[in-house]
């Protein structure tokens, strides 16, 4: 699915005290079977944007094509966009509702007017995508340690088997292997789906890792949208807007700078290794 | 150094019916003046111990004292909660007041500190997560990390005795989370403030002066960063992670590179990587 934003404006609190231009004449467009990290500073408008995308927030002024076509004209069915396009939000809280896990999860598809039997499978692959155990099903979802919470709030949307998968932070409140299985299940999810994926996080390290391209936010307005690469270049013009390079990058860069003959470039620990495995171990067997 | 907390004992489950314990026989002190990290997967028990801090939640079995107070005891619940500040794992339940500013002086308020200190302590609780611009804004519509920011706020404003917080960090950006850590360890530092932080990120578990691993119920592994972060494997193996620098450094010396200690940061990998690749000239 293509998604394009034109001019879109987005005004909180209008006619009172405190209105606030949350996003400030943003166009972007998101090609079908992208997969896009959305990053930006506390406050940025980065939540308000996605919001958008599935029609929970309507623009103050613009647009937004799906696939071509207005999302808030008159003729298209915004009940269908949702099924078609999934968000999940940044508090899970504000998604759970249902008394039971169960039930939480199979909200989505039973919307869908999908049969019993295919809800029930949906939701015990769902719940195996994040990586629930089976035993919750029949908990409140009040009653869940916050990463569990989470779990299910990403859950009910991957029940839904949307064409693009739109993600609030997700793997905040995750443990480290939670954190991990995940994105790597979301890959898996846009490869055999062929699915568009927008992931809002702060985890620099989670998105060098992850996705392909990456849209920088500041202030209401898009700053940048490259190949991750690019982004994580420039390490001054990401602190300058609140945001980093990922950990194992500043190692290269520190070793850069004291002379060492070698490519910054590195953004994730497994090329770090390999990299270094080939310089330590490579060059030693050479000499011997 | 005087423990300032001790669970003695401590089980605890949510309901009688519940066949296992959410926490198991749990012994742990921590001194007054320390800064401890708590670790352990999603559900291992983390939120549960902290809740017992405060008394929001009530020892099953054994008991919990802060500063000589033990939780159980109803007549000293407000010089307790006025010991222990908490930040929650998720801010929005802790919003209490429509206006920022209003919000982070509740706490203090309660406590009966005198108004031109509560306007003192409320400005710079404000500067210290960075949020002053926003005083007057109504707390309900913030973003995500702004409420959080205000949370962290109000708990500061308190200034109480020990503080304790519950994934503080988890929707804030990379600036926010860096100044946060720098403000819990100078008031850790610089004013003897016991901090209790549960984090799901190990380049912040880095910053305490002690780690606690949490797995089930159960207190695994407890020791000073270097310590806990050389048992990789152990770590894996509970679903927990090591810094990207001491994953590089685990990779390496798996491969058969001579490295010998725990590096935790990014300053001290490149500084292994720099002596290694000179000693090959
Ligand atoms: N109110 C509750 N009622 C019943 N069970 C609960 C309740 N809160 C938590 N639990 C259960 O107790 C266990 C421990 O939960 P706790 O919230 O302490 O975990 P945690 O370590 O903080 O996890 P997370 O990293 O996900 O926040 C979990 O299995 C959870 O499902
Ligand atoms: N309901 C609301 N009413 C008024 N202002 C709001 C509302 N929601 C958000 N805002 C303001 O709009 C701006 C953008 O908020 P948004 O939630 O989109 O940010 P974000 O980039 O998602 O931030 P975070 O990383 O903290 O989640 C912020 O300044 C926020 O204070
Ligand atoms: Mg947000
Ligand atoms: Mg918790």
């Amino acid at each position: 699915m293509k998604i394009e934003i034109q001019n879109l404006t987005h005004t909180y609190g209008a006619g009172t005290p405190f209105v606030k231009n949350a996003l400030d004449d943003v166009s972007i467009t998101i090609e079908d079977h992208d997969f896009i990290g959305l990053i930006g500073h506390t406050g940025s408008g980065k939540s308000t944007l996605v919001q958008h995308l599935n029609g929970i927030l309507k623009p103050t002024s613009g647009r937004i094509l799906i696939d071509g076509r207005d999302m808030w004209d008159k003729n298209t069915n915004i009940r269908e966009v949702r099924f078609k396009i999934g968000l999940v939000f940044q508090y899970p809280e504000h998604q759970l509702f249902e008394e039971t896990v169960y039930r939480d999860i199979a909200f989505g598809p039973t919307n869908m007017g999908l049969s019993e039997e295919e809800i029930r499978e949906r939701v015990l692959s769902a719940m195996e995508f994040v990586g629930l155990e089976q035993d919750l099903l029949d908990k409140s979802p009040f009653d869940l340690s916050g990463g569990q919470k989470r779990r299910v709030a990403i859950a009910g949307v991957i029940a839904m088997r949307p064409e693009v998968l739109v993600l609030d932070e997700p793997t905040a409140g995750l443990d480290p292997k939670a954190r991990d299985d995940l994105l790597k299940q979301i890959k898996k999810y846009y490869k055999e789906n062929r699915s568009t994926v927008i992931i809002v996080s702060h985890s620099m390290e989670d998105m060098a890792k992850t996705v392909d391209k990456i849209i920088v936010v500041k202030g209401g307005k898009i700053e940048r949208f490259l190949p991750v690469g690019e982004i994580f270049a420039d390490a001054e013009s990401l602190s300058s807007m609140s945001l980093d390079i990922p950990t194992i990058t500043k190692v290269f860069k520190k070793l850069k700078d004291r002379g060492v003959d070698i490519e910054t470039n590195v953004y994730t620990v497994k090329y770090a290794y390999e990299l270094m495995r080939s310089r330590l171990l490579g060059e030693v067997r050479q000499d011997a | 150094m005087k423990p300032f907390i001790s669970f003695e004992n401590l089980s605890f489950k949510y309901s009688e019916e519940e066949p296992r314990w959410v926490l198991e026989n749990i012994n742990l002190t921590i001194d007054d003046g320390s800064f401890v990290a708590v670790l352990g997967h999603n559900g291992s028990g983390k939120s549960t111990l902290a809740k017992h801090l405060n008394a929001i939640l009530l020892p099953t079995e054994g008991k919990v004292y802060v500063d000589g107070i033990d939780t159980c005891d109803e007549e000293k619940l407000f010089d307790l909660r006025q010991r222990v500040g908490m930040v929650f794992q998720n801010p929005d339940n802790q919003i209490v007041a429509t206006v920022v500013e209003e919000d982070v002086a509740f706490a203090p308020e309660n406590l009966g500190v005198p108004p031109a200190e509560i306007r003192e302590r409320v400005d710079w609780a404000l500067e210290a997560v960075s949020m002053t611009e926003y005083r007057e804004a109504a707390s309900y519509h913030l973003s995500g990390g702004q409420k959080q920011r205000i949370a962290i706020a109000g708990v500061l404003a308190m200034k109480p005795k020990c503080i304790v917080l519950d994934e503080p960090t988890a929707m804030l950006d990379p600036q926010g989370r860096k100044e946060v850590m720098k403000t819990i360890r100078e008031l850790n530092k610089n004013e003897g403030i016991t901090i209790v932080m549960i984090t799901h990120y190990m380049n912040e578990a880095i910053m305490a002066d002690r780690v606690v691993v949490m797995d089930e119920g159960h207190v695994i592994l407890d020791g000073d960063p270097y310590e806990v972060f050389s048992h990789v494997d152990e770590l894996k193996s509970v679903g927990l992670d090591v810094p990207q620098p001491t994953e590089l450094m685990y990779l390496l010396k798996g491969a058969g590179v001579d490295i010998e200690k725990t590096v935790l940061t990014d300053e001290e990998c490149a500084e292994v990587l720099y002596n290694l690749l000179e000693g090959q000239r």
